[in-house]
């Protein structure tokens, strides 16, 4: 029973919906009008004695505030490895902007690529981190004792410290940390084929968002920027691990590594086997091509390669429905000059970069 | 007899190798290789991974270095310190 004068919200037990209730039936009876007046004021007063009478921790549960859009923040966790190669043994130094413990140049190298690269996806795609759905960074550093690689498992990022001599540490090049976090993206896209041209594609589109989100937080343009993929990685002022300018002259007659394989133009495409050994059939070799269309097409358009070149690209690389797991070199063309085409417009200046870029790399 | 370990892919895709002479008898390298080969598929969604082959007269076989029983630890350690790049 609800005594209706009672100030204790407890005690009042008809809810304001079912007075509600109470006054469309009252409505649908067709009461006098009076007396549907006073069911109305007696349901006012009720409802004013109750929300009145409620302390804050009565009105926080009853009356919860209309939820905001909640706006996509960046989620992101560091591990230290201590050289273990077991990566559930991982010990967490950083979380979400907390220091667990001094971060060392590591720590410091992936908080700020891991940032630049959410960022870029963010602020100029749209895309809420690598599976638009918010994901969390995590990054594995010091994996193994002088380990010269680094790494996506699928998951995480990994980075090894480099022997020292050949190599540093692979965090110490934004756009490879970037071209790691882009092996996720491109694995919740189009799942890009990890085997010969789609294969090479999946590399490709991970140096294309890695120096991108370097050139960024450098604030380089295309003019500016150097376009050379893990110049800190590889020891040495005069190399580096990638050229998106020149493909092939990263590295020239190194005394330990030889001279970088990678070719700029398709007529030079490399067939190699599709096994461990042969890179699965050249996919971090032929992504020289692809590169060096990208970059083409950038300093064309001019400017900040993020602002067009980059918006292109993003269009064609998430358009799930015409980029497909196979797709070849020749795809990924028409799928850029038919972006460039509806974001700027059919001979538009950057509709005419790309496909002057894809002609210069003989696709 | 001689044996190589190889390592190949990554970023940067180069095969790391070196090699040592063992007195191991046959049955041993069979034991040794049924023990490290690597017998699961790796995960497809991998990339830039390394991997690592043991060489044995001429028969390179994919084999997982967490593997590797302790008392041949101390050599595998070796060999990987030792690796160098074959040059492209
Ligand atoms: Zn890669």
């Amino acid at each position: 029973m609800c005594r209706h004068n009672s100030h204790d919200p407890v005690q009042c037990i008809i809810p304001p919906y079912m007075s509600d209730k109470l006054l469309d039936a009252a409505s649908n009876a067709r009461l006098p009008a009076v007396l549907n007046n006073e069911l109305r004021s007696s349901r006012f007063r009720n409802d004013r004695s109750f929300f009145g009478n409620l302390n804050d921790a009565q009105r926080s549960v009853l009356l919860k505030p209309a939820k905001a859009p909640t706006k996509p923040v960046l989620k992101m966790q560091v591990y230290d490895m201590e050289k273990d190669t077991v990566l559930s043994n991982g010990k967490l130094v950083w979380n979400n902007g907390k220091a667990l413990k001094t971060m060392d140049t590591d720590t410091k190298n992936v908080v700020a690529a891991g940032t630049a690269t959410w960022d870029l996806y963010y602020q100029i795609f749209g895309r809420n981190s690598i599976d638009n759905l918010g994901l969390a960074l995590k990054h594995y550093i010091h994996y193994d004792n002088k380990y010269d690689n680094a790494f996506w498992d699928g998951r995480r990022m990994v980075y090894g410290d480099g022997d020292g001599k050949i190599f540093g540490s692979f965090t110490a090049d934004p756009d490879i940390i970037g071209h790691e976090l882009t092996h996720g993206v491109t694995q919740y896209e189009s799942n890009l084929v990890y085997h010969n041209q789609s294969g090479a594609l999946n590399e490709s589109l991970s140096d294309v968002f890695g120096i991108m989100i370097k050139q960024r937080l450098l604030n380089q343009d295309v003019k500016k920027s150097k376009w050379l993929i893990g110049e800190n990685v590889l020891k040495g002022a005069k190399y580096s691990l990638r050229s998106m300018k020149a493909p092939g002259t990263a590295y020239v007659n190194h005394p330990d590594l030889g001279t970088d394989p990678q070719p700029a133009t398709f007529d030079k495409y490399m067939v190699l086997p599709d096994t461990d050994r042969g890179d699965w059939g050249g996919v971090h070799i032929n992504s020289g091509i692809t590169n060096f269309a990208f970059y083409v097409t950038a300093f064309n358009i001019g400017g900040f390669s993020w602002e067009k070149a980059g918006m292109i690209w993003y269009a064609a690389m998430t358009d799930k429905e015409n980029f497909q797991p196979t797709s070849n070199f020749e795809d990924f063309k028409n799928l850029t000059i038919q972006k460039a085409e509806l974001l700027f417009g059919s001979g538009s200046l950057e509709a005419n970069a790309v496909t002057d870029g894809w002609a210069e790399a003989k696709v | 007899m001689k044996i190589k370990l190889q390592r190949v892919g990554g970023i940067l895709p180069m095969t790391k190798e070196a090699a040592i002479e063992v007195d191991w008898t046959d049955e041993e390298i069979k034991k040794l290789l049924d023990c490290i080969c690597l017998k699961e598929k790796k995960d497809s969604k991998i990339r830039d991974a390394t991997a690592h082959f043991l060489e044995v007269k001429g028969k390179a076989t994919p084999i997982d270095l967490k593997k590797i029983p302790l008392e041949y630890k101390a050599i595998f350690e070796g060999l990987e310190a030792d690796m160098k790049f074959v040059k492209s």
